[in-house]
């Protein structure tokens, strides 16, 4: 750990500005919408960065984490609704529920390779949908109230003032960051690379590809059901139709790979541009009966088509440019020195 | 001392297709063996059968008394046998040392020992400055001394190589026949497939000779040479003695 902080000073240091940026703006922008949407981007930084470690660094592209977000969702919710039991236990025993059921399903799915993994994961995620939608004991279709009104707002996570709700969230998202931050560089994250590269060559190079592939699968699952849980404290309802879709898994897939696939702040960068545009396009082109889909649609090819590496692969070349400059003006002003 | 790699009956079918049928030879610790052949006379099925990709139909590999006839390919790398592949298999969206890292990894899990290590082994492949090349940049022959060089990093004590030279110029072959034999000397026993006669004769201490399958002769590379079996099988008539 200290080594990591060692080698990645300037990375922490942009970190804790970022932090600090991410404290104070919604002291200076005190607009609720605002900070609403900041804490949608936190949820979904969250989920792309858990979709990150599977689809990103190992390369398995799987199209159905919303199974995961679901659980962690419900997960909280359940656990309120029939024993009580605070959110800040219900997150992790979400994330352990998740972890058990990537292991059980990661098995067999991450058998297969390329596209078929991906159809399977997207099947295995609406079989969900579905049990759920016919699962009395969960709500079914009707879903479930996290709501109630004589509770604590910190030991319940139910918060009146979504700034609340924001701070908390920046919290997981920091602990995620960071902790992606730290395997970025370990051999764990290095293995999963490989595997992405080559399998053949993972395996004779000592990797044990199927292990894993598992434990990568589990710990993106961790992540992605934390980010579930945080998203039903905050809508404090929940139902198997804004959780489990196609669409969600999409969601979720595109913020890692418009962000830049394989990489630590990738993921945030996608939520921040999607979550806004999103939101934005909702509120505004929301009322002219699907315009906000048809713009956001642009939106997106556009991002895909000028950026494919990703907006953090453009954002690095353009400051790369940039620093190119600098590098040359360098020289000569050494020569007048001199 | 004992042998290395000792190959019993070995026999792989595919289906209906026999590739390699009761082959049986040895390799001594420390000893360069090369496996010669035309096309399709099972040597690189012999290599995937001993790393472990095809397990053996019938028969069995032992490595330093231990049989591995089935065991999985990553638990026989880390058992200390390094392979590389015919087609180089890089890992193109990583840097050089990256891709000799992941080698390295195998037998070490600190990061800094694992990253000193890489540059022991890129300066013996002669691939230093390369270091945070693009692997997916480099060409043919700089990829395969990479495979060797991912090999290398694993520490194995028997490293199976398979056609490192295919492809390459007078001058890279050079090149690489000196590796070969700087790597050789350090311990590391080589088992080789090779279609270049002259490398093979002249970095080989034994050669394995295969056709259709079978396991035509085995002996020195002189031995080799003159063979009557040898050269009607494989270098066709003795035509190619003379060059």
């Amino acid at each position: 750990m200290k080594k990591i902080l060692r080698d990645n000073k300037n990375w922490f240091i942009g970190l804790i500005i970022c932090i600090a940026l991410a404290v104070i703006f919604p002291q200076v922008v005190k607009v609720r919408f605002v900070w609403n949407l900041l804490s949608m981007i936190l949820v979904w930084s969250i989920v792309g960065m858990g979709w990150n470690v599977i689809g990103g660094y190992c390369g398995q592209v799987s199209n159905g984490h919303s199974l995961f977000y679901g659980v962690g969702a419900y997960s909280v919710a359940l656990a309120n609704s029939y024993y009580k039991l605070s959110p800040w236990i219900a997150i992790w025993i979400g994330a352990l529920i998740s972890m058990a059921l990537a292991f059980v399903v990661g098995k067999p799915l991450l058998r297969m390779k390329g596209h078929v993994f991906s159809i399977s994961t997207m099947a295995l995620a609406e079989c969900a949908r579905i049990i759920f939608i016919n699962w009395k004991w969960c709500g079914g279709a009707t879903g479930v109230y996290i709501y109630s009104k004589h509770v604590n707002e910190w030991a319940y996570m139910q918060f009146k003032n979504p700034l609340n709700y924001y701070y908390v969230f920046l919290i997981f998202t920091i602990a995620v960051v960071v902790l992606i931050k730290c395997l970025d560089k370990s051999k764990f994250f290095y293995y999963l690379r490989t595997i992405k590269g080559n399998e053949m060559a993972a395996e004779s190079v000592g990797i044990n590809a199927a292990a894993y592939k598992i434990r990568a699968y589990m710990l993106s699952a961790a992540i992605v059901s934390i980010g579930g849980s945080l998203y039903a404290q905050f809508m404090l309802y929940i139902d198997p139709s804004m959780l489990m879709t196609l669409n969600i898994s999409m969601m979720i897939v595109l913020t890692a790979v418009m962000g830049g696939v394989g990489t630590v702040i990738g993921p945030i960068l996608g939520a921040i541009v999607l979550t806004t545009i999103s939101e934005y396009s909702r509120v505004y082109l929301g009322k002219f009966g699907g315009l906000d889909m048809i713009l956001y649609g642009v939106l997106v090819i556009l991002i895909v088509l000028f950026m494919p590496g990703g907006i953090l692969s453009a954002v690095e070349e353009q400051s790369g440019k940039i620093l190119a400059i600098f590098k040359k003006e360098k020289p000569v002003k050494k020569i007048v020195e001199q | 001392m004992g042998k290395i790699l000792e190959i019993r009956k070995a026999t792989k079918r595919f289906g209906g297709l026999t590739a390699n049928e009761n082959i049986t030879f040895d390799v001594e610790p420390g000893e360069i063996v090369g496996v010669v052949g035309p096309n399709g006379a099972g040597k690189t099925t012999l290599f995937n059968s001993i790393s472990g990709a095809h397990p053996l139909t019938e028969g069995s590999v032992i490595f330093e008394g231990k049989d591995i006839t089935k065991t999985k390919p990553f638990d026989i790398c880390k058992l200390g046998i390094g392979r590389t592949f015919q087609i180089p298999q890089s890992l193109d969206d990583m840097m050089v040392y990256e891709n000799v890292l992941v080698g390295s990894l195998c037998q070490r899990s600190n990061m800094e020992e694992a990253l000193a290590h890489v540059d022991q082994v890129l300066e013996l492949c002669g691939m230093l400055e390369m270091k945070y090349e693009y692997a997916g940049k480099l060409n043919v022959p700089q990829k395969k001394r990479l495979e060797i060089a991912r090999a290398m990093a694993t520490d194995p004590k028997l490293l199976l190589l398979d056609e490192t030279m295919a492809g390459l110029t007078a001058t890279e072959r050079k090149e690489a026949v000196n590796l070969i034999k700087k790597i050789n000397a350090r311990g590391v026993a080589i088992l080789t497939i090779e279609h270049n006669m002259d490398v093979v004769m002249s970095v080989s201490h034994r050669v394995v000779v295969l056709v259709s399958g079978k396991l035509l002769v085995e002996g020195t590379p002189d031995e080799i040479t003159s063979n009557p079996e040898v050269i009607s099988a494989y270098l066709g008539g003795g035509s190619k003695k003379d060059e």
